[in-house]
């Protein structure tokens, strides 16, 4: 800390980082730990052991994880196409990628549940097809990739519009064919990115209530999310049920972080960072 | 003949990257394309790579016309001016990388790929490095890297843009002559891009000068040195001072006093007699200034009209004749180059 710094004062800044961080993140988690155990370790087991909040748990982080897949995969087409491509209408298009951040969740699920109910746009088409969308698992999904995808787009762009087109002019000159190209020299590169923007889109599809719940159908044990789980014991009066909930999607939730951190780390070794 | 680049030209929206450019590269030579940025030169070279089409006419690759053949099939060995080297890859990965992506009945098996990449290591002195990513190296050794890579498929010319731009003084120098040594060692056809007047006459077996998408010269180092054609060359290759006058009885006069100038004379610092006694057609000029700190005494004269003129003195005859800022001197060419204007 002896050389000069161009901002001073690393000793306030960082007080003033530990004091908000804690005041803003740390003190509500804290507090919901702290409710979370006055169920004591047998009320809590009890809570969890439901098969409904089970259920409930597991549908959420499911169907958390293939909505994120699924951003991955379109969130890097989409992000590729508005990086790559000069076309009419694509600082529009690049525009509308950010409005599932704007819009409030409710009104994304209404439209989402109208769009794809049997009788909606969307719907009747696959009703034919005998598949229904909304108010099963696959509505939760449709849901909760809408809310996701700007999460993938916005955090490859940058790295997109870095990537250096001369290489992949020497990867060519290798004599390498276009897959090859893509697989072994743009892929890589954009791994550790395409990581972090699924993980963020799966922390936030993970969490999400406003616009599922409307899609969601809310069939206890069948298409209940967990924050609908904790809505309705809220509403019970429940809080240390509903707390207790909470705190078990935390550490799911922390856990799954860690992970992705650990192997975020693990892909910046092997890739060789930079 | 390697390449033999026909007529070729190129355009950028309405500017004229390449202008009916003709070219043979010769076999087992070291070229260089020598011009000022914006000339067109890495153009004519990505054209040579076919990392760009020409929009008129040919290129022909060993006897074969380029336009049917694809990347792979041209086999050449690219070298970038930003090294472009993988950054995700090792350096084993990335010399490895050309041979890896072979189709498989061309691939050679991985123990003879290790074996070729330690060698190629080995020749560009970078053993020991293979497991080091490219943020770990430094420039020069980046760029020892992206030439390794680039000799792995066994190319059968080597194309290199820029190779020593983003390097500093010290380790370009010491690269420059690495480099011709390579190529006397390995005798692979290349063609080098630079704008670098001295590194092209020092290392290049012949060089190409372009400018405004035109070879002005192509030749010796010697030749377009001593015999330049235009004067675009003598100008691009090294400090000139242009002098409009006339030549009389063969030989040239400076100054344009009396009569109308008809030739444009090119005359180097280095090219002056300089006496404190005026004699036949010598042009006075006032002493401004002197810098001595090099091999060379470096003067800056000022002649009658106000014209500013560079001259070149070994040190021991600026001593000897005891110059002085505002000394009063004559300067009378003993070499020069002559273009009707």
């Amino acid at each position: 800390m002896a050389g000069r710094r161009v901002i001073p004062g690393f000793g306030l800044s960082l007080g003033f980082t530990l004091f908000y961080l804690g005041l803003l993140v740390l003190l509500p988690l804290a507090a919901l730990v702290v409710k979370a155990s006055s169920l004591g370790f047998a009320g809590f087991a009890q809570v969890l052991g439901s098969p409904q909040v089970q259920a409930a748990l597991r549908v959420s982080f499911v169907s958390a994880a293939i909505a994120a897949l699924g951003n991955g995969l379109f969130g890097l087409l989409l992000a590729w196409v508005l990086v790559r491509y000069r076309f009419i209408g694509r600082r529009a298009i690049d525009a509308l990628v950010d409005l599932p951040f704007a819009l409030p969740t409710a009104v994304a699920g209404i439209a989402l549940a109208t769009l794809y109910a049997p009788q909606g746009w969307i719907g009747q088409w696959f009703a034919r097809a005998d598949i229904q969308i909304a108010y099963t698992r696959a509505g939760i999904v449709v849901a909760l990739t809408f809310v996701g995808l700007p999460f993938v787009v916005r955090t490859l762009q940058p790295v997109l519009l870095d990537l250096d087109a001369e290489v992949e002019q020497a990867a060519r000159s290798l004599g390498a064919s276009r897959w090859q190209t893509f697989s072994r020299v743009i892929l890589p590169a954009l791994v550790p990115a395409l990581i972090t923007g699924m993980t963020l889109a799966f922390a936030r599809a993970a969490g999400e209530y406003g616009s599922v719940v409307f899609i969601a159908g809310n069939m206890p044990g069948q298409t209940e999310i967990a924050p609908l789980v904790i809505m309705t014991r809220l509403e019970q009066f429940d809080y240390a049920g509903a707390t207790a909930v909470g705190a078990a999607m935390l550490a799911v939730s922390l856990l799954l972080l860690l992970a992705v951190n650990l192997l975020q780390a693990w892909t910046r070794r092997k890739l060789g960072g930079a | 003949m390697s390449i033999e680049v026909t007529g070729v030209s190129r355009l950028y929206g309405a500017h004229r990257a390449l202008d009916n450019v003709s070219l043979t590269v010769q076999d087992g030579e070291l070229l260089a394309l020598l011009g000022p940025s914006g000339s067109g030169k890495t153009t004519l070279l990505r054209v040579m790579a076919g990392l760009e089409q020409a929009d008129a006419g040919s290129v022909n690759f060993f006897g074969q016309d380029a336009r049917q053949q694809s990347l792979r099939q041209r086999n050449v060995g690219f070298v970038f001016q930003h090294y472009a080297l993988f950054r995700h890859m090792t350096v084993f990965e990335n010399v490895a990388f050309g041979l890896r992506v072979k189709p498989r009945r061309d691939r050679p098996p991985r123990r003879e790929i290790t074996r070729r990449v330690q060698e190629l290591l080995g020749l560009v002195q970078l053993d020991g490095l293979a497991q080091r990513h490219p943020s770990q190296l430094s420039g020069g050794q980046r760029q020892r890297v992206a030439l390794a890579r680039a000799l792995a498929i066994r190319p059968r010319v080597l194309l290199l843009d820029e190779p020593f731009g983003a390097l500093d003084a010290q380790v370009r120098r010491e690269l420059r002559q690495w480099l011709r040594k390579l190529h006397d060692d390995i005798g692979l056809t290349s063609v080098f891009v630079t704008h670098d007047q001295e590194e092209a006459l020092e290392l290049a077996d012949r060089v190409a000068v372009v400018h405004r998408g035109r070879i002005e010269q192509i030749g010796t180092p010697q030749e377009v040195y001593h015999r330049p054609q235009t004067p675009f060359v003598v100008s691009f290759l090294g400090s000139v001072n242009l002098f409009h006058g006339r030549i009389e009885q063969g030989r040239p006069v400076l100054h344009d006093n009396d009569g109308r100038p008809t030739t444009r004379i090119f005359v180097r610092p280095h090219d002056f007699e300089v006496s404190s006694q005026h004699g036949p057609d010598s042009v006075p000029a006032i002493l401004e200034l002197a810098n001595t700190a090099g091999p060379l005494a470096r003067l800056q004269l000022r002649d009658t009209k106000g014209r500013a003129i560079a001259v070149e003195l070994s040190l021991e005859r600026f001593r000897v004749m005891r110059l002085a800022r505002g000394d009063q001197l004559y300067l009378t060419p003993t070499q020069a180059q002559v273009f009707a204007t």
